[in-house]
């Protein structure tokens, strides 16, 4: 996927656990895993505004876009 | 435990005693068609031959005797009929089996919580492919025992001829389970799209 998530780097920067941030947004480990690695196919407004709001930070600092051609089908 | 999820548990079992019914039910008939005299029978058409019989009414006249559909019994069985009836009892066995089988996996995936998955979606289809061809396949078991009856005895007064049957019942059911089935199909992506949204 284009689409690139900073949470570790976020995490990292914020010396904050993935557990933590868990708890704090109310996401489980395996999502919030899911979009880490990249494996989720969409998030929920709620989401971001959950994680934007524990990690102090805006959108553009969590997602990012690369020009990739699309995987084929 | 709610009804809705003690229902899948308990279809998942009856499909289990079903499959071993059926397992059983199979070897008794396939020992019942080969080690016993019971008669074999076969569907046939008959059609009596003119003179030999009277058919008249005061309203109508006379009339007369076409196409009439039944069963021929023999208990002298041929070496063939044998094996064609044990052929169709199989043909019944594994339709049954299998259906079964593949209905158990789905219960099970239901009593699991996971129902929608691409292998599900793939038994349906299996199931919709299955019914009809196990269909057509019974049907021409019959029309080949017919077909052996036919050529083998000699019918004084009596005109009886091979029956084909071809019940397309098997076809529409398995068309629209398939459709089913590539409709869930599309459920299990809307599902794999909901787990993987954050």
């Amino acid at each position: 996927m284009s689409i690139g998530v900073h949470l570790d780097r976020l995490l990292l920067d914020r010396k904050m656990t993935l557990t933590e941030l868990s708890n704090r947004v109310g996401i489980t480990q395996a999502n919030l895993s899911n979009l880490k690695t990249g494996k989720a196919r969409a998030m929920r407004f709620t989401t971001l505004d959950a994680l934007c709001r524990e990690l102090q930070c805006q959108p553009g600092d969590l997602l990012s876009h690369t020009n990739t051609p699309p995987p084929p089908n | 435990m709610s009804t809705t999820e003690r229902l899948p548990k308990v279809l998942q079992r009856l499909t289990e005693v079903g499959i071993a019914v059926t397992a059983v039910v199979a070897v008794v008939f396939l020992l019942t068609a080969v080690f016993t005299d019971s008669a074999l029978q076969t569907p046939m058409e008959f059609t009596p031959e003119e003179g030999t019989y009277s058919l008249s009414s005061e309203t109508w006249g006379s009339g007369t005797i076409g196409d009439a559909v039944g069963v021929v019994g023999f208990t002298d069985k041929s070496a063939s009929l044998v094996a064609l009836s044990t052929a169709k009892i199989l043909v019944y066995a594994a339709a049954s089996l299998t259906l079964l089988v593949l209905l158990r996996s789905i219960l099970k995936t239901l009593s699991a919580g996971t129902p929608f998955v691409d292998a599900n979606a793939d038994r349906i289809r299996a199931i919709g492919i299955l019914i009809p061809a196990f269909g057509f396949l019974i049907q021409g078991l019959d029309w080949a025992t017919s077909l052996v009856v036919m050529n083998t005895v000699t019918a004084e007064g009596l005109h009886i001829e091979a029956r084909l049957t071809l019940n397309l019942t098997y076809l529409f059911i398995g068309l629209v389970i398939v459709a089913l089935a590539e409709a869930f199909r599309h459920g299990t992506h809307l599902q794999t799209d909901a787990d993987l949204t954050v």
